[in-house]
């Protein structure tokens, strides 16, 4: 590419020699080349740059969550949810995400019918979630707090309402499940849940 | 020997020959200048659909949850908007300048295939029309303009919607490869005498990879909407994962056309910004051979971009950096073009107008665009923003940028060419603040809407996101813009018939399409210009009154006839004189024939669709046998005198037909990757069920196939020796081996399972049908040159090079078939 | 009376085009090169394929410099072509000369980018692991 940038230079340097009239020209020269070159070079150092890794031996294991997108809903379920991850006391929930922080969430994303795209734009970037076919994204929230999802791949008359939350909590109370005999305490989820 | 007609008597002799019929006869004009001019036009009642239906998104999303369009009515609308834009519009568009502008630029009277040009506008204009109508009953396509699958296929739009898409879009590509089938053949060979490929003008250049461009870009998108239309409306499952598909097939096969479609969009625009800045820095391009080479450059890089609208599919790391590479790398070529216009204008002297001033506007906003362009590169980024509005923004500012603002600048600059008066520049101007405030206004803020989480496709949003207020500004900004756009078709409008009258070469331009008056008479010149400089009329200014007065090449009318010069590629040096046909109605009624075949595939009625493939083949006959030409020399010039066309080796015919097979190569080279895609990628294989092919009948395809590719050559040898007996016998026998193979593949592919039942199966029989096609074209052709060959009026050495390409190009693809039928499906891994 | 060209029969489409088509040819082999990378490394990474990373590594680096060095070789041709002052046709008119020479030209400027392009879309495979 430097080379094609020096050619490319070059080329133009060269009716530069001759007399150079007009002014205004000058003004987009800088403009016009100066300044997208500099970027683009700048671009393509960062962009080739290895950007730190979200997770590093300081942070927990990996925890996992699997998301099946419908038209037009998220199915969430847990498999790494210790001893009750199946069966029909598994955790499950619908449009919502509930996950620790300071850990890499491995999501593993699938779909039902069309394809359809998980995106919470403050944990990560997006990935496709294709029918046939399960495709891996890994998040990491490092504060805990409630985040929005949103589809971002159209998928039919309901895709615009199809978003999801994802809350990410600190502390043993991250699997926390609401059932009727709760009542309604919160005290009685994080004892159920401790291990 | 040769009398001397005064100007008038030679104007008056050529524009008998060469005009066009008036009143409702004009349905069979041919002729390029009104070729062009309604494809413009058509082009123009599309856009301008198109921008209303943006009109209608915006005016949707200016507030949050509102009630004005709901979600069904909006994916109609979304989809048409880009679906009208990106393929009925765009090019089309340009494809009317480039029918227009190009024989001018070059020096000739008309393009090579006059027929083939009418043909392309009635099938775009049928296909247009079948959305268009279709958008009127409420049954327009919803799936988005790339009609992703699952979302597109049967089970979740059962209705004729898709259908729809399919098939009016198909036709309408037709129209686009014979458009550039034509546009490979006219800037290869028709040119004026002298006209060296290092004279031509630099936009012919863009035209000539573009049009390359279109030859192997469409095919794909062709390839996947026949597998995705037989999907819905056989059941063979090419995408459906349960029976062995792949949605990302679809993906693949798009994306292949789409990239290289927004480059095709966008090179012909370049080459209309290198053809005015020279005039407007008054001095000729910089860095021609640069300029040159960054277009071919960019031809080629942008069909290795393609994965990178794909990166959220789940990739490889590795696969994806070869396209984000690729895809920053495209930046420099463009870059190349761009310091050559700043150098051209840097040591000119710089004009002010109109055009002007669309130019500054498209540096300006298509630089930006290219910048988004180079952060989408990148994986990191482009994962974040990718199916949100930061990509509606950059591909609206790469797309007005490289293709509006240079087309605005093109019809006020060549408006006083095409109607003879000169345009406003008040109210040029005042558009051009309009639209480029406006569209700043409506496009800047969707960076930072996308950014901030808006996704595309959605057709409202709730209040909290933080959106309200960007929406707002884009929607002001859009209809701002559409007041410009309007003040600007205005001005055209109304000093198209009032304007003052424009004077001859009104920007004393050097380029040869000012050569002559203005409008452009129906023969463009009254004799062709040897050509010696890049800038002809830049080095002789009164070149256009010594063509008028006949002092060149073809001074001489020939009654009856219409004729142009046909040239070396390389050297421009003339080789022949190029007769063209006139006026005639078989371009009508073939396109009528091409519709019926269509409609009766959208409406399911498969028999009757036969029929019409059937006359339209019948039709195709017909129109190649009305175009023999007599055996004599021509009298060129005073003293040369030149075959005709046929007569010679590389005719305009043979590069016709060896354009077509590059477009056909595409094809099959899709076909053979979907086979090889699905079978090592998609989820539902290996298959249980698959037959091998016999030995036996594999040896014997591929002897008809290998018999095929070597008895063009030896009739055409024989021939050559005036053997007409055994050239004959040749083709007498390609008859039958043809129809022997046809035969064999249809046995052949009766005993393959059912289509509907896996991808495999499904796989096999579009390659057989594939096969069976060409075998049997093959025998229609050999058996069309055979009667023709008993014609005495002209010899049949031409037909018999174009047969030669299609058997050996059947015979390559023939024997390719067979292999991957005995292989593919069931290999072991 | 002077006879045109074409009495001279059938002059094939390589030499009436072949020059043009040289041009083309090295952006030619870098679309061959790019669609041979980008397949084997999808190939690589099927399950089906036993090949530790190390050979996968390898044989990607090979089919990379295959090509850039078939790109170098037409790059070195095209310059040497460029030298020599050759008169390809039986009637070369000065103008002729220089249509064919702004073709050499040409095909050694388009060589010299397609290596170049072909040396940056193939440099991924050296730092960047092939089945990540």
């Amino acid at each position: 590419m430097l080379l094609m940038v020096l050619l490319a230079v070059w080329a133009s340097l060269r009716p530069a020699a001759r007399s150079s009239r007009g002014s205004r020209a000058a003004l987009l020269w800088g403009g016009g080349v100066i300044f997208p070159l500099s970027v683009l070079i700048a671009l393509l150092v960062y962009g080739h740059y290895p950007d730190g890794k979200a997770g590093g031996a300081a942070h927990g294991p990996p925890f996992r969550v699997q998301v099946h997108a419908h038209q037009w809903w998220w199915e969430v379920r847990y498999p790494d949810a210790g001893p009750v991850a199946s069966g029909k006391d598994a955790p499950y929930d619908v449009n919502e995400l509930h996950i620790p922080v300071n850990r890499p969430i491995h999501v593993e994303l699938t779909s039902e019918d069309v394809i359809h795209s998980f995106w919470a734009p403050r944990l990560g970037g997006k990935m496709d979630a294709i029918p046939g076919r399960v495709n891996r994204l890994e998040l990491m929230a490092s504060e805990p707090g409630v985040y929005l999802g949103v589809c971002a791949e159209f998928c039919g008359a309901q895709h615009a309402h199809m978003a999801f939350r994802v809350v990410a909590h600190d502390g043993p109370a991250w699997l926390a499940r609401q059932r009727p005999e709760d009542g309604g305490d919160p005290a009685r989820v994080a004892e159920r849940d401790r291990p | 020997m040769t009398q001397t007609l005064s100007p008038w008597a030679r104007h008056r002799a050529l524009e008998r020959d060469w005009g066009s019929p008036k009143g409702w006869r004009s349905l069979s004009a041919v002729n390029h200048t009104v070729m062009g001019k309604r494809f413009m036009l058509a082009a123009l009642a599309f856009f301008l659909v198109g921008g209303i239906l943006a009109l209608l998104m915006r005016a949707q999303l200016a507030s949050h949850d509102s009630a004005f369009l709901d979600s069904e009515l909006y994916s109609q609308i979304f989809t048409m908007h880009g679906t009208l834009m990106m393929f009925l519009f765009a090019i089309p568009m340009l494809e009317g300048f480039a029918f227009y502008l190009l024989p001018k630029m070059l020096g000739a009277r008309d393009l090579a295939y006059p027929r083939l040009g009418a043909y392309a506008w009635w099938c775009y204009l049928f296909g247009g029309s079948i959305l268009l109508i279709a958008m009127l009953l409420g049954l327009a396509p919803n799936s988005g303009w790339f009609m992703y699958t699952p979302l597109a296929g049967s089970e979740y739009r059962p209705g004729i919607n898709s259908d729809v898409w399919l098939i009016g879009i198909t036709f309408a590509e037709i129209s686009a490869v014979c458009g550039a089938v034509e546009l490979v053949a006219t800037i290869l060979k028709v040119r004026a005498p002298g006209m060296g490929l290092n004279k031509l003008p630099v936009f012919a250049w863009y035209m000539l990879v573009t049009a390359g461009m279109i030859l192997a870009g469409f095919p794909p998108l062709i390839l996947g909407s026949i597998l995705l239309e037989l999907e819905r409306s056989l059941g063979w499952p090419f995408f459906d994962v349960a029976r062995g598909g792949d949605p990302i097939l679809w993906q693949h096969l798009f994306w292949l056309f789409g990239h290289p479609e927004v480059y095709i969009i966008f090179l012909p625009a370049a080459g209309m910004v290198s053809t005015m800045v020279p005039v407007f820095a008054q001095r000729p391009l910089v860095g021609y051979v640069w300029v040159v080479n960054s277009v071919i450059a960019v031809g080629f890089l942008s069909f290795g971009l393609w994965v990178h609208h794909m990166f959220t599919v789940g990739i490889p790391q590795l696969g994806m950096a070869f396209f984000s590479a690729a895809s920053m790398l495209v930046a420099v070529p463009t870059a190349i073009q761009f310091f050559a216009w700043l150098a051209t204008l840097w040591s000119g002297t710089v004009k002010w107008g109109v055009p002007m001033l669309y130019l500054a506007g498209f540096l300006f906003v298509f630089v930006i665009g290219g910048l988004t362009g180079v952060m989408l590169a990148l994986v990191p980024f482009n994962v974040q923003v990718h199916d949100t509005h930061f990509v509606v923004a950059h591909l609206h500012y790469v797309l007005t940028g490289g293709l509006i603002f240079p087309l605005l600048a093109a019809c006020h600059y060549w408006l006083p060419h095409i109607t003879g008066r000169m345009p406003s520049g008040r109210m040029g101007s005042v558009a051009f603040w309009f639209i480029f405030i406006g569209f700043n206004l409506a496009f800047l803020p969707m960076h930072l809407t996308g950014l901030f989480g808006m996704p595309r496709r959605i057709y409202t949003y709730v209040q909290d996101m933080g959106w309200d207020a960007l929406n707002q500004a884009s929607s002001l900004g859009a209809f701002i813009q559409a007041v410009g756009f309007a003040i600007f078709l205005l001005d055209v409008m109304l000093f198209s018939r009032n304007g003052p009258l424009a004077p001859r070469n009104p920007w004393k331009a050097g380029g040869l399409e000012w050569a002559m008056a203005t409008p452009p008479p129906s023969y463009n010149i009254a004799s062709q210009p040897q050509v010696m400089d890049r800038e002809p009329l830049w080095a002789t200014p009164a070149l256009g009154a010594q063509m008028a007065a006949g002092r060149h090449w073809l001074a001489q009318p020939s009654p009856g006839h219409r004729q142009t010069l046909s040239v070396d590629v390389v050297t421009g040096t003339p080789s022949a004189v190029l007769h063209l046909p006139g006026p005639g109605w078989l371009p009508l009624y073939s396109a009528l024939t091409t519709a019926g075949f269509f409609l009766c595939v959208l409406f399911k009625l498969y028999a009757v669709s036969l029929g019409f493939a059937g006359l339209t083949l019948v039709l195709f006959l017909f129109w190649t046998w009305q175009g023999v030409v007599s055996a004599r020399r021509i009298t060129a010039r005073d003293e040369v005198r030149l075959p005709a066309h046929g007569q010679v080796a590389g005719a305009p015919g043979w590069w016709g037909m060896a354009s077509a097979l590059i477009a056909d190569g595409a094809l099959f080279a899709s076909l053979v990757f979907g086979c090889w895609y699905l079978r090592l990628f998609a989820p539902g294989w290996p298959t249980s069920g698959w037959t091998p092919v016999p030995w036996s009948m594999s040896i014997a395809l591929c002897a008809g196939f290998l018999f095929m590719g070597m008895s063009a050559g030896r009739a055409g040898l024989a021939a050559f020796h005036e053997q007409t007996g055994r050239a004959r016998g040749w083709l007498a026998a390609t008859v039958s081996v043809s129809l022997l193979l046809l035969a064999g593949i249809a046995v052949l592919a009766v005993g393959m399972p059912d289509p509907t039942s896996h991808a495999s199966a499904a796989a096999m029989r579009v390659l057989s049908v594939y096969m069976g096609l060409h075998a049997g074209l093959a025998s229609v052709m050999a058996a069309y040159v055979l009667r023709r060959s008993w014609d005495r009026r002209a010899g049949i050495a031409l037909d018999l090079s174009i047969l030669r390409l299609w058997l050996r190009y059947t015979a390559v693809s023939g024997i390719v078939g067979v292999a991957l039928l005995m292989y593919f499906p069931g290999v072991a891994l | 009376m002077i006879d045109g060209r074409g009495d001279r029969g059938w002059v094939s489409w390589w030499r009436d085009a072949g020059p043009l088509l040289r041009v083309f040819a090295a952006f030619g082999v870098w679309s061959l090169c790019f669609v041979s990378l980008y397949g084997l490394q999808a190939v690589l990474c099927l399950d089906a394929f036993a090949l530790s990373p190390a050979a996968g590594k390898a044989s990607l680096v090979i089919v990379w410099l295959a090509y850039l060095a078939l790109l170098l070789l037409m790059l070195l041709r095209s310059l040497g072509a460029l030298r020599k002052r050759q008169s390809r046709r039986y009637n070369s008119l000065l103008l002729d000369e220089a249509a064919h020479r702004f073709l050499r030209r040409l095909a050694v400027i388009m060589d010299a980018a397609a290596l170049t392009v072909a040396a940056m879309t193939g440099l991924p495979v050296v730092f960047i692991k092939t089945c990540a």
